[in-house]
């Protein structure tokens, strides 16, 4: 499954992903604030934001 | 004589509180109109957006707004409405890079040029509600926080560049997010920009811009979508 929405949707990312999908991110300790602060500061320049593995699934979100 | 009939009307915390939902999106809209009208059609729009220089009053569901006081009035120059005009469109449609048309609005070039690069970002966030292809909720904006991030240090130059009497736009700016934010019912904020601009398009299209090496700061730097796949 795939899913584009227009870059600044990166703004309420959030509200796209499920409850396991940010337990995993708390898990692996990623900052869902500080990649969005990241992007901020680096311009919305396109970018793979993270990567996340759970159980058989992979898990990729970046900005292009 | 410059008061002849005295208009009764609601104040702001009364619109609040007691107006419906329609009646707070034809404000909304009212405001919104207000503002654009004021830059680009008649070159002459309040600046001072206080609470107590307003009054609002409803007829039906129609919103009207009643100004107490227009004493401080800030007067665009042609070159400010037709460079504002098309740096909203350039973000818009990103057509052609900021850079030159900040240059054209006023900005100091040698403060500017630093973070001539942040530019796109920053307009794409600055002017956020004119992109939208639907009504946009000024709660989502989230403008300060993430101009912050944009600018970091740099944001102390962004505001020396700028022209001291463009302060007083951007206090009329900062007065409609406030106004919008307060009546909370999203608003097609595009769809009232090119309805604003349409009779200065061929202005717009030929104001002069002088050629600058723009190779790293334009639109085309930034992402267009936000990809999410799971496999």
């Amino acid at each position: 499954m795939e899913l584009t929405q227009y870059a600044s949707t990166i703004e309420h990312l959030d509200e796209l992903l499920d409850e396991d999908v940010k337990r995993r991110m708390d898990e692996q300790e990623i900052d869902l604030n500080q990649i969005v602060s990241d992007v901020r500061r680096q311009g919305y320049v396109p970018a793979s934001l993270f990567c996340l593995t759970e159980g058989t699934k992979q898990f990729d979100v970046w900005l292009e | 004589m410059l008061v002849s009939d005295w208009q009764q009307g609601d104040h702001w915390n009364d619109v609040c509180a007691n107006w419906n939902d329609a009646q707070k999106r034809s404000l909304a809209n009212v405001m919104l109109r207000f503002f654009l009208t004021g830059i680009f059609q008649q070159r002459r729009m309040q600046a001072d957006w206080h609470p107590g220089n307003f009054r609002f009053c409803t007829h039906g569901d129609k919103a009207r707004l009643l100004l107490y006081d227009f004493g401080c009035v800030f007067e665009p120059s042609e070159v400010e409405q037709l460079g504002l005009a098309r740096l909203i469109q350039a973000t818009i449609d990103r057509s052609e890079p900021p850079w030159p048309l900040f240059l054209k609005l006023g900005f100091g070039r040698e403060f500017l040029e630093p973070l001539a690069h942040k530019l796109p970002a920053l307009c794409r966030v600055l002017f956020e509600p004119f992109c939208c292809e639907y009504p946009y909720d000024v709660a989502d904006w989230n403008l300060a926080e993430r101009v912050t991030d944009i600018l970091g240090d740099d944001r102390w130059n962004f505001r020396i560049a700028g022209p001291a009497r463009l302060v007083f736009l951007m206090r009329s700016f900062h007065g409609l997010a406030y106004y919008l934010s307060g009546l909370a019912t999203p608003i097609f904020w595009q769809r009232a920009f090119t309805t604003s601009v349409g009779s200065l398009s061929g202005d717009i299209a030929n104001l002069q811009i002088p050629p600058e090496d723009t190779s790293k700061c334009g639109f085309d730097s930034m992402a267009r979508y936000l990809k999410i796949r799971v496999v």
